[in-house]
């Protein structure tokens, strides 16, 4: 058949570029209108610049022995200095190093946390927006529920109950977490069910599995990830809010809220302890945000403010 | 003529009623007639016009064949077989054989696929073909609707009108179906675009051997197409008839009103001419 033929005759790399051209075409369209702002410029830069020093960091801290609960009591409360570009805390240990070891614990905390309350939302979201009926009001009033309860409030209780661990904290956070995108999903899911190319793949006999899968599902990542980037800096601002009160992270650890948190003891006289996780932690949400920002203006224009 | 070729599609007695709720907790306050005891039968290898004003339940109609809609009451009968009697998984292998063109091509085609995969996607529920001879029975189906390979990993933002309602006819006849039902293909587009899609669609059907129904407004495009016609207002049929007839020597007040609204595509009959 000469069809046949026609696909068959390029290389492979010919026929991988012609496959994907039109999909790197719209990739480069939506880079170019993210490079339209700087903002969202300056966000990405901090977000890549956070995940660098995270990945390499145990590479290159001058003191990794700090991280691990290394103790050098005659060295305690050194101002910045070359040695200690950050000072020293109460325990002679160097804070350049535990804020950049710290990045570690904050965004893995966040990603995992991210993951976790968008693969259950989005779950109990398609669930109960593609299935409605009483379906859709259990698993909405559930989600009710623990809307109503502050956030923080039920994340502080949860992380109590379980035992202050950065696990049982990853745990608490994301199980108020997920409410959010489980709302935000069903109210897309059933719009998008109404739409008629959904309706013509069910006119072709396709399963439920699949129009959810490869038709609805795909054409509601854009609101997910644009939440997801903007929810990024707050998931990490409320792990540090659970270790500034005692029941996320346990020292050693070092994780910024905290070293925060046993900072307050000692302002204003040694005023570099606090300061240099506040501006690392302040750093990343800012950085988050204006990431997220600016994803939404790419993927999701109408949305702008 | 030569014998009348056998029925392909038989309704009787249609229905489709919405119940209307309102007041206090929902309660239904009544019911919306959308379709109200309708039934035409369709002949093989023949275009079958309904027409009818916005609201009359001609789309309705449509979405009961397919089974997106659950009829309140009547008979479908498709290839002999009653569908709304019809177990699940049979009634998946006969959707096959009826297919649907949507009226409006900018909504009907998912955003996030190509063209391999829009038109692909019934293949790959019907039939076992995968990867290359995939996209070769695809190519196919482009050439019949007169594009090419060229526009095989496209996505649909990249097309016109015209085009993306040439996609949606490639993917209609993908698994060479027996019914087209066409809920107004033309109706979105340009009037130049509309002759070339009706045009191409009088081909596929001599040479595909395709039966249609024909869902539209409008009564140019209708006698043009189609062999018979009914007239449907407010979820019943007044005048169902051969074509020429009803537009020759229409019985029903309603057909008469319709026809007299029609405007006339002569210069000489303007009225902005003097």
């Amino acid at each position: 058949m000469t069809a046949t033929s026609a696909v068959t005759s390029m290389g492979p790399l010919a026929h991988w570029r012609e496959r994907n051209q039109s999909r790197f075409e719209n990739w480069r369209r939506g880079f170019y209108r993210f490079r339209q702002s700087t903002l969202s410029l300056v966000g990405l830069g901090i977000t890549l610049f956070i995940f660098l020093v995270a990945v390499t960091g145990p590479l290159w801290v001058p003191y990794p022995e700090d991280a691990a609960g290394a103790v050098h009591v005659k060295e305690r409360f050194q101002p910045p200095t070359l040695a200690h570009p950050f000072g020293t805390d109460e325990l002679g240990r160097d804070i350049f190093t535990l804020v950049v070891i710290g990045a570690r614990v904050s965004l893995a905390v966040g990603v995992i946390v991210l993951l976790s309350a968008v693969t259950i939302g989005v779950l109990l979201g398609a669930i109960a927006g593609f299935f409605g009926g009483l379906v859709n009001e259990v698993i909405m009033r559930l989600t009710d529920i623990f809307l109503t309860v502050p956030s923080l409030i039920l994340a502080i209780a949860v992380a109590a109950a379980l035992g202050p661990s950065v696990l049982n904290m990853m745990l608490a956070i994301s199980l108020v977490w997920w409410p959010g995108y489980c709302r935000l999903v069903q109210a897309e899911v059933a719009s998008r069910k109404q739409d008629l190319y959904v309706q013509a793949a069910r006119a072709a006999g396709a399963s439920q599995r699949r129009i959810i899968f490869t038709h609805i599902l795909p054409n509601i990542t854009s609101p997910i990830i644009v939440k997801a980037s903007l929810d990024m800096g707050f998931a990490i601002l409320t792990a540090a809010a659970l270790g500034f009160v005692g029941v996320g992270a346990r020292p050693p650890t070092p994780e910024w809220g905290l070293m925060f948190s046993a900072a307050r003891s000692y302002v204003p006289q040694y005023w570099w302890y606090p300061i240099f996780p506040g501006l690392a932690l302040f750093l990343t949400v800012f950085g988050f945000n204006l990431l997220g920002d600016g994803l939404r203006d790419v993927l999701d224009p109408r949305a702008k403010r | 003529m030569s014998a009348p070729m056998p029925f392909l599609l038989q309704v009787e007695n249609l229905g489709k009623y919405y119940p209307l709720r309102g007041g206090f907790f929902n309660r239904p306050i009544g019911v919306i007639k959308a379709v109200d005891g309708v039934s035409f039968a369709i002949r093989e290898g023949s275009s079958f016009g309904l027409v009818g004003e916005s609201g009359s339940g001609k789309s309705t109609i449509a979405r009961c064949l397919l089974r997106l809609e659950e009829p309140s009451f009547g008979r479908i009968i498709f290839e002999g077989a009653d569908l709304l009697k019809l177990p699940a998984e049979e009634l998946r292998r006969r959707r096959a054989d009826m297919q649907i063109v949507f009226q409006d091509p900018f909504a009907s085609l998912n955003p996030r696929l190509t063209v391999r995969d829009i038109i692909g996607e019934p293949l790959v529920i019907h039939t076992p073909l995968r990867g290359e001879a995939l996209s070769a029975r695809v190519v196919e189906l482009l050439e019949m609707v007169g594009l090419g390979r060229q526009y095989l990993y496209r996505f649909p933002h990249e097309f016109s009108g015209g085009q993306r309602q040439r996609i949606g006819i490639a993917r209609a006849i993908a698994l060479n179906p027996k019914l087209i039902i066409l809920d107004e293909p033309t109706s979105a587009l340009d009037v130049s675009v509309q002759a070339q899609i009706l045009n191409l669609l009088d081909e596929l059907q001599r040479r595909l051997r395709l039966t249609y129904l024909f869902i539209s407004h409008d009564l140019g495009v209708i006698r043009y197409i189609c062999d018979r016609v009914a007239l449907i207002y407010r979820g019943k049929i007044v005048e169902e008839d051969e074509t020429e007839r009803i537009f020759t020597a229409p019985t029903a007040e309603y057909t008469r009103t319709l026809l007299a609204a029609m405007p006339i595509p002569d210069p000489d009959y303007s009225p902005y001419r003097s």
